[in-house]
């Protein structure tokens, strides 16, 4: 069973980092969450029982672990970022489109970051309701205002760089 | 700006996991839970040894006191006391062991879980420091001043003595009190806060 665990979690890491890189921003918290997170699926493991895919039993795990940890320091929503601070990620070739899309999904709040999340991860309404504890049609609702939101700011943001 | 396009760039680049080893697994899984409601039990496994060792020290108060009647039903009230304490503190403990928050159900029924569990334990703590801290200090207070010549009868009816010790328990009581909100709010307070916001947010109707 711990070979079987291991395996699924090394092909389903970046779940966890998502989850952890959407809500923590303190390195060391981030150090503990990613070993709280495995631990309690470790835990839950054995009541796993393949009714839904491994990958959406461990974004629940992951969403609880990190939603229920007591995080050092929460990031203020502030409406214009003053600048494109993406230190505490690994800065990569990447475009500045994509950034400015994280930067805007991480002011949301810490709900509707779960709902879009998902949503570009491919999961359908019916899916983050159950994931979410929602029902679908405030899932629908919360989905539209969040991306209306986003692009919101991103148009804000784009059109002040301009 | 298309947004899926630009979420699936992130996913390769920025968002991409690093590796992780089985040797990093194993560890993770060896490790002790730092989650909040491992702290609550170990705050309560704290209070457990502390009442142990207040319950030794009534055991050795007792075989101290044997030939000194006029002290022994303090002696022996100060065991019952700890011993209840013991017995609530066990029972509170194995409540918390049963009643574990299952991590892989929906993340409302999770957080209202936890938000329960964490807020019951600061009331219960807040609720037991009305008895606990008038009751240690009666009891401390009697006993230090029982004597072959003055009996518990003799001292209730001293003013005296019963000025301060009325005194005392008034002062004790909401400091104490005061004292373990204090350290509860430094402990839990932030993460009830977020809990709380986080079921309102997802308890909100459209």
């Amino acid at each position: 069973m711990e070979k079987e665990f291991v395996q699924l979690v090394q092909q389903n890491a970046g779940i966890i980092h998502k989850v952890i890189h959407l809500y923590v921003d303190h390195p060391e918290d981030r150090r503990d969450l990613y070993q709280e997170v495995l631990l309690q699926a470790w835990k839950s493991y054995a009541g796993f029982k393949g009714e839904a895919a491994f990958s959406t039993w461990l974004y629940r795990i992951s969403l609880n672990t990190v939603l229920t940890f007591r995080r050092r320091q929460r990031v203020p929503i502030s409406e214009l970022p003053s600048q494109l601070d993406l230190a505490s990620e690994p800065t990569r070739h990447n475009s500045e489109d994509s950034e400015l899309l994280w930067l805007a999904i991480k002011q949301l709040n810490e709900i509707d970051r779960v709902i879009i999340t998902l949503h570009l991860d491919g999961y359908n309404n019916e899916e983050i309701a159950e994931v979410t504890g929602l029902n679908k049609n405030n899932t629908t609702v919360r989905l539209h205002r969040a991306k209306q939101s986003v692009v919101q700011r991103l148009k804000n943001w784009t059109s002040a760089k301009i | 700006m298309d947004l899926q396009q630009e979420w699936n760039k992130l996913q390769e680049t920025n968002l991409a996991a690093p590796p992780l080893s089985e040797i990093e697994i194993m560890e993770a899984l060896q490790h002790g839970s730092r989650a909040p409601l491992a702290g609550v039990k170990r705050v309560i496994r704290f209070r457990l040894y502390a009442v142990i060792v207040y319950l030794l020290l009534a055991l050795g108060f007792m075989w101290y006191n044997w030939n000194y009647p006029e002290k022994l039903p303090i002696a022996l009230s100060i065991l019952l006391y700890y011993s209840l304490a013991l017995l609530f503190s066990g029972w509170q403990l194995w409540q918390l062991q049963r009643k574990a928050v299952d991590m892989d159900g929906n993340l409302l029924q999770t957080l209202q879980a936890y938000y329960q569990i964490v807020k019951n334990n600061i009331r219960i703590d807040a609720i037991l420091g009305w008895f606990i801290y008038p009751m240690s200090f009666a009891l401390g207070f009697f006993y230090m001043l029982i004597r072959p010549d003055r009996g518990i009868l003799d001292i209730l009816q001293t003013q005296s003595f019963m000025l301060p010790l009325l005194l005392g328990m008034v002062v004790v009581t909401p400091l104490f009190w005061w004292f373990t909100k204090l350290v509860n709010r430094r402990l839990f307070g932030d993460l009830l806060e977020q809990l709380r916001e986080n079921i309102q947010a997802l308890s909100e109707k459209d």
